[in-house]
């Protein structure tokens, strides 16, 4: 095991609030993580996004003039976009239903109840660098393989229509620790 | 014709997949490396883990802002009260003002250590959503919330929970002078601790 450094990484923050852009900021430095951008809504954030090829998105879900799950579904469709399988961290103070399957659809790669504790999200943010994960593309959705087990209508290499494993993926991990984000976390 | 209903049969048994065949084919599974790898943060296939040292400064980092976050809290409350009086007397914009100032305290207050005042803004924004176009009473939550930010640290376990159970009574809605309210309850708790 070797203990995280997270220095390297370029994070953009996506938050109308003043306080918790203060406070995941400040966070993030505390990490020593030094390369973060910021945006007040989804479509600076988009607009940065796209300037500056983050390596992890953290966002909020409720904005104007554009959310969180447009900016997340529009990271994850835009046809220019160099990295559509980024990781996205929506950070939300609605639990509804509604809400955590709109997260889902839109195709978020963690949602983390406010408020976060900052254990959790320096837990899941270890977890997303360390970890490889698997994208589900139709044509309808681009996000992460939510399956928890092993589907067996997707037997089989026609099916299930994998490309070939990269090489230092599957030596790194067993197939169980590779990750299978779970909707919702709330501590 | 042997091949059609070998299909059709096929379809039967597998569902799910002929729905996504009609949909555009089945979905494609991508593997994506780890950002570990691809940004070369570890080496020999080591696996990362949380770091100790990251975690003492996190703490550290927090108790510092959540000294700095009661004086932002006890501002943020001074501009709702300001907000839900100016609304009384007919001001527009109001709501929206009170809601963003309670979704604010919803969303930040408990990761400072204010469960409780992260609650009762949770209960302001559940009113609001409650009743759209108008604005709710709520005198009792800016009074319990007031109260609350002044404490340090603030209540929690079953005393929380009363409060809490208080605003959360049909009547304080249409409270009046002669019922006990939420922050009568807090003042006279802390009064006998």
């Amino acid at each position: 095991m070797t203990e995280t450094s997270l220095a390297p990484l370029r994070i953009l923050i996506v938050e109308d609030s003043e306080q918790m852009r203060t406070l995941l900021e400040a966070l993030l430095e505390a990490m020593s993580i030094t390369d973060i951008l910021i945006a007040e809504d989804g479509e600076k954030g988009l607009a940065l996004y796209m300037e500056t090829a983050p390596d992890i998105v953290i966002t909020d879900g409720a904005m104007a003039p554009m959310d969180g799950y447009e900016l997340t579904n529009r990271i994850r469709t835009a046809p220019d976009n160099p990295n559509p399988y980024v990781p996205i961290i929506m950070l939300s103070g609605h639990l509804e239903k509604k809400h955590v399957e709109k997260a889902r659809a839109s195709g978020v790669t963690e949602y983390l109840a406010k408020p976060v504790s900052w254990q959790t999200l320096y837990e899941r943010l270890v977890s997303i660098v360390s970890n490889p994960s698997f994208f589900i593309r139709t044509p309808t959705y681009l996000g992460p393989d939510r399956r928890r087990e092993t589907d067996e209508l997707f037997q089989g290499p026609v099916e299930q229509n994998i490309a070939p494993q990269p090489k230092s993926t599957a030596e790194i991990l067993p197939l169980d620790a590779i990750r299978r984000p779970s909707l919702i976390r709330t501590k | 014709m042997l091949s059609a209903l070998g299909e059709g049969a096929s379809m039967q048994h597998k569902p799910d997949i002929a729905i996504r065949s009609l949909l555009g084919g089945p979905p494609e599974v991508v593997p994506v490396p780890s950002i570990a790898e691809t940004k070369g943060l570890v080496t020999d296939g080591a696996h990362m883990r949380m770091d100790p040292r990251i975690l003492t400064r996190i703490s550290d980092v927090v108790s510092i802002l959540e000294q700095d976050y009661t004086k932002v809290l006890l501002s943020h409350i001074s501009d709702m009260e300001r907000a839900y009086i100016d609304g009384k007397s007919g001001a527009e914009d109001t709501r929206a003002k009170i809601y963003e100032i309670a979704h604010d305290i919803r969303g930040v207050a408990g990761t400072f250590g204010r469960s409780l005042s992260g609650q009762i803004a949770t209960r302001i924004c559940a009113r609001f959503d409650q009743t759209p176009g108008a604005i709710p009473a709520i005198e009792d939550h800016i009074e319990a919330l007031n109260h609350v930010a002044n404490l340090s640290p603030e209540p929690e376990g079953a005393f929380a929970e009363l409060v809490l159970k208080r605003l959360d009574e049909p009547s304080n809605a249409s409270q009046t002078s002669t019922q006990k309210s939420a922050a009568d309850e807090m003042k006279e708790g802390r009064h006998h601790d």
